[in-house]
């Protein structure tokens, strides 16, 4: 073992073999920071170069783009609130707020070291687990997995808000969102409101945006002219993030830990990991009033997790050549190309090439976070920049991110419907992070329960690891319990938890309960594998919903049920969500007309020179600039444009297509 | 990546090509300067996605003028959104073609009106054959005899657990088969193949299907795990052979005939070969959009050859390339055809099969 690991040091510590490394960092640095690509779009770019390639540098350079997609997602986390992959979502609770607080070089300080910690950490299970973790993953079998899916859906006990069964009935929202398209039992198409789109789920990477991406950029460009609200930026940041991350080394240990774990373990997928230990966090330390508002610890844990997750995703796709993830089975792909079988061949006959991943791993690390602490200093800066002249930028990215999930117009469409849900949920207190829990988890709620049952019954419960996840279940929901959330405002009658106009809140909840029903009566006209679900989804969406419909109907005080951000001074002079969301709507429709890359750099033109008084020269050239830069990533990552009717009659030169 | 400004002047001189007007194709069919798309209705990291982005590396090489060839994914309805999108707006110039699998035929078959695309009409370049087999671990079976009829009479008895996708997927060969046999299995549902895979490994399934080098692979010298039968192969009398990588092994018309006493026959039985033709016989398919003319189809198909005969490439593709048949052209067109015409009488079974055994309904 220690002979191998000395080999593949040897193996990594030559120029090719680093330069190569290095390149598979950069572009999973590039992967990370683009909202809505992560690693498995990376690596499957990279496939046909590797193929031919010597081994040692193929392995060094797919193994570098992994490790680091999750520490340069961070940037887009923390500095704008827009999840850069699924794995740092849960960083934007604490990590955004305090860049608003002019926090920004503090929290992307903690999130690197924690990043490059936590990474090292999987690296070193691996080398661990590689040994010895084939009779543990074999123990994890449908039972084990469906207490894994209920003990992270458990998490959501901690981020319902100010208001339990409007955090409940979120995370039942989400539980419903993914019960519309095909069932995943049975392939039949569900509550698809006759749309083609829905053939399949909604993607992940779209709920993500709508939920946090999108309300925020609403939310700030109404409120604030820097993203910074003192429009500064902390210089000592640096020095400061190191300190907070050293202060809670413990916490980051403790969620490295679960990182590595639920990636080795089947049942849970990578996407719940942040939550997890965010979850986890909050659950076991002191003070939790902080969290949500700007606590380092919220960043510590989520950045610890994320990458340790990939040493840990590795075990099972090394040792038993069943890949967790996309990524994973590309990764594995990749290995066949260049010769190596995963799985016990692997560890019995090519243990360097095992260690050549691991040193990768923790090389690959250091690399990608000295990178992004040397680039954070000019990024961060963004924070303190009018946000007008922003905005734009971002409205275009996050839309473009939007449509590489399928490569269909649905998904601008639903990027645009479900950040008008978002929105809302924002401005009328319904925790997001709730419902994104309840969607993240949604299709492993529903196969592995009916799994668990057809095969066991009720006799699952007798299996061991099903009872420690469930006592560890018991007490996370326990903890949740005694913890109670306040809300940070005064419940008063002229504040936002008034009693009075309550109009608005009345017409979301009826809009809510209007999908839980669509979702209901659509369910009734299949059989159980495929009706089960959201038959089960709505009614408990609408049985979460029950106490505050009632508390709106006969409750004449202020209370935690009511919200309306809008009750809140707003500062003069600034325009209503609804004008910024009409102003999407016209955007799509114009790029419906002439496609997306004139659409959105006539958008750009017109909003810098209207929202921002830029001048009409430079707002356009800022439009052009943008439509260049799409057209240079979408050559070198191979993505597609949305086309409009004009590209259906005209063929445009590259970047108009 | 690394060629990033090369890829930026092809591209753009490939974008004032499109915009140049474009006289007929002559028969000195060049792609010169131009991006040919590769459409995969799956997400990156599929067997359909490894398989083509491996082949991608390759493919410019060969086609004439060396156009820069990429891959995009269009991932939806287990390929469905793809396929009818690639029937109804491709351009049949030789610049996007599509790489078809198992999942993208098995709605055709059975008539579901969610695809609104034939690919008959679609034109051939290249099929892959993969083989097929069943296989168990033997001893919980009670399998193992050196006789099939002892075998036949464990499988009845037996407890079976399949773990599968839906009861629409490209197992429901196996559904079909059993079913003609009379085995009983517990089914269970929402499991992807690699999830089915890793439920066998743990034990909690006993049956598992998959293609044949990959089982040769990880269960090849496992005693425990045995094949109960392969779906063999097809030779080009339209014979059913032995699968040559199992040439042990019965394939499930003769397991049939012995255990039954008779040779299958019928509407299952017509349903249970068509379904072996689309997964095994075009376990994927290369293809161009309809009306492609035959010069540019030629075109492909001689890339193609050179593409699957490259050492690198039969060095890299151990599970796809091999002792079992590729097919071009015509012969493509031809096991494409013959797949997916079935009688509405065989249809009407297999509505009857999956309304009765599995409450599920075609449309």
């Amino acid at each position: 073992m220690y002979e191998a690991a000395m080999t593949a040091l040897a193996q990594l510590a030559t120029f090719q073999t680093l330069a190569a490394l290095v390149a598979g960092v950069v572009v999973g640095l590039v992967v990370g920071i683009l909202p809505g690509l992560g690693g498995t779009a990376g690596l499957a770019l990279l496939l046909p170069i590797v193929f031919g390639m010597e081994p040692s540098s193929a392995l060094a350079m797919m193994i570098g783009l992994l490790a680091v997609t999750t520490t340069s997602d961070t940037f887009p986390s923390v500095l704008m609130g827009i999840p850069g992959t699924s794995g740092s979502q849960a960083t934007v609770l604490d990590g955004f707020p305090m860049t608003k607080q002019g926090e920004g070089t503090r929290a992307l300080s903690i999130a690197f070291i924690s990043s490059l910690f936590g990474g090292i950490f999987g690296a070193f299970v691996l080398s661990f687990a590689v040994v010895f973790a084939t009779p543990i993953i074999l123990q994890i079998g449908f039972g084990e997995q469906l207490m894994l899916v209920v003990l992270a859906l458990s998490m959501v006990g901690i981020l319902t808000g100010a208001n339990l069964w409007k955090g409940l009935a979120a995370c039942s929202l989400g539980l419903l969102l993914g019960a519309l398209g095909s069932a995943p039992l049975s392939g039949v198409q569900r509550a698809s409101f006759g749309t083609e789109y829905l053939l399949d789920p909604l993607p992940l990477v779209i709920i993500g945006l709508a939920m946090f991406a999108t309300p925020e950029i609403v939310d700030l460009l109404r409120r604030q002219s820097t993203i910074s609200e003192t429009g500064r930026l902390e210089r000592t940041g640096w020095a400061k993030g190191l300190r907070d991350w050293a202060q809670n080394w413990w916490l980051s240990l403790r969620c490295s830990m679960i990182g590595s774990l639920i990636g080795a373990l089947p049942g849970l997928g990578g996407s719940v990991v942040d939550w997890i230990a965010y979850g986890h966090a909050v659950q076991t330390t002191k003070n939790r009033e902080s969290y949500g508002t700007g606590d380092p610890r919220g960043v510590v844990a989520p950045e610890s997790a994320n990458n340790a997750k990939e040493g840990g995703a590795l075990v099972p796709t090394l040792l038993l050549g069943i890949p967790g993830s996309g990524s994973m089975a590309i990764l594995l792909g990749g290995l066949i190309l260049i010769g190596i079988e995963p799985g016990k061949d692997m560890i019995d006959n090519n243990m360097d090439k095992v260690y050549l991943m691991i040193w990768s791993i923790a090389a690959a690390n250091i690399v990608g976070a000295g990178i992004c602490f040397f680039l954070a200093p000019q990024i961060a800066r963004i924070t303190t920049i009018k946000y007008t002249l922003i905005a734009p930028f971002m409205i275009g990215l996050i839309f473009f991110a939007a449509f590489q999930a399928t490569r269909n117009w649905g998904d601008l469409i639903a990027l645009l419907l479900l950040s008008v849900l978002g929105i809302y949920m924002k401005r009328f207190g319904w925790s997001r992070p709730a419902l994104l829990i309840g969607f993240v988890l949604s299709t492993r709620v529903e196969s592995s329960v009916y799994q668990t049952v057809t095969l066991y019954g009720i006799t699952f419960l007798e299996r061991p690891i099903v009872q420690v996840l469930l006592v560890l279940t018991v007490l996370s929901i326990g903890l949740a319990v005694f913890f109670k959330q306040k809300s940070s405002e005064p419940v008063t009658v002229d504040g936002p938890h008034s009693h009075l106009k309550l109009l608005p809140q009345w017409i979301f909840v009826a809009g809510v309960i209007a999908l839980a029903v669509y979702v209901f009566q659509d369910a009734l006209k299949f059989n159980s594998l495929t009706g089960m679900y959201p038959l089960v989804a709505s009614i408990s969406t609408l049985v979460f919903l029950a106490p505050v419909v009632a508390v709106m109907a006969f409750k004449r005080a202020p209370s935690d049920f009511f919200y309306d951000a809008e009750l809140k001074a707003v500062p003069e002079g600034g325009r209503s969500a609804e004008f910024y969301i009409g102003m999407l709507i016209v955007m799509l429709l114009f790029s419906g007309l002439v496609g997306f890359v004139l659409g959105i750099a006539a958008f750009i033109a017109v909003f810098l020179n209207r929202a921002a008084q830029v001048t009409w020269w430079k707002a356009i050239l800022g439009g052009t600039g943008f439509v260049v830069f799409l057209g240079i990533i979408s050559d070198q990552l191979t993505l597609r444009y949305p086309t409009g009717l004009l590209q259906n009659y005209l063929s445009l030169p590259w970047p108009l297509q | 990546m690394l060629s990033g400004v090369k890829n930026l002047l092809v591209g753009a001189a490939a974008a004032l090509a499109l915009a140049a007007p474009s006289g007929a194709l002559a028969d000195d069919f060049t792609l010169e300067g131009q991006t040919v798309t590769w459409i995969v209705g799956f997400s990156e990291g599929g067997g359909t996605d490894r398989l083509t982005r491996l082949l991608q590396a390759k493919l410019g090489e060969h086609l004439p003028g060396n156009p820069n060839v990429i891959v995009l994914n269009k991932p939806g309805g287990g390929s469905v959104i793809a396929s009818n999108d690639f029937h109804e707006n491709a351009p049949n110039d030789g610049t996007m073609l599509i790489m078809a699998s198992t999942s993208s035929l098995l709605p055709v078959i059975l008539g579901s009106d969610v695809a609104r695309y034939n690919p008959n009409d679609w034109v051939a370049v290249t099929g892959f054959a993969r083989g097929a087999a069943m296989y168990a671990i033997s001893d919980e079976l009670g399998l193992g005899h050196e006789d099939m009829m002892a075998d036949y009479e464990a499988l009845q008895s037996a407890n079976i657990r399949f773990g599968t996708e839906t009861p629409l997927s490209a197992e429901l060969l196996d559904f079909v088969s059993m079913e003609m046999l009379g085995v009983n299995a517990r089914y269970v549902f929402g499991l992807s193949s690699k999830d089915a895979e890793a439920a066998f490994q743990r034990g909690e399934m006993n049956v598992n299907t998959d293609n044949v080098r990959s089982y040769l692979k990880d269960y090849g010298d496992d005693p425990k795990v045995n094949p109960v039968w392969s779906y063999g192969v097809i030779d080009e009398n339209g014979d059913l052979q032995r699968d040559p990588d199992l040439p042990d092994v019965p394939t499930f018309p003769e397991f049939y005939e012995a255990v039954k006493g008779e040779a299958p026959s019928g509407p299952a039985y017509e349903m249970q070969q068509s379904l072996m033709n689309a997964k095994v016989m075009l376990s994927k398919a290369v293809m161009l959009p309809p009306g492609t003319p035959d010069n540019i189809r030629q075109a492909y198909i001689d890339a193609m050859k050179k593409v699957t005969s490259d050492p690198e490439i039969i060095a890299a593709l151990p599970r796809e390339v091999g002792s079992m048949p590729l097919n071009f052209g015509d012969e493509t067109q031809q096991a494409m055809a013959t797949g997916t015409a079935l009688d509405p009488e065989v249809r009407d079974w297999v509505a009857g099969f999956l309304e009765e055994r599995f409450n599920t309904s075609l449309n």
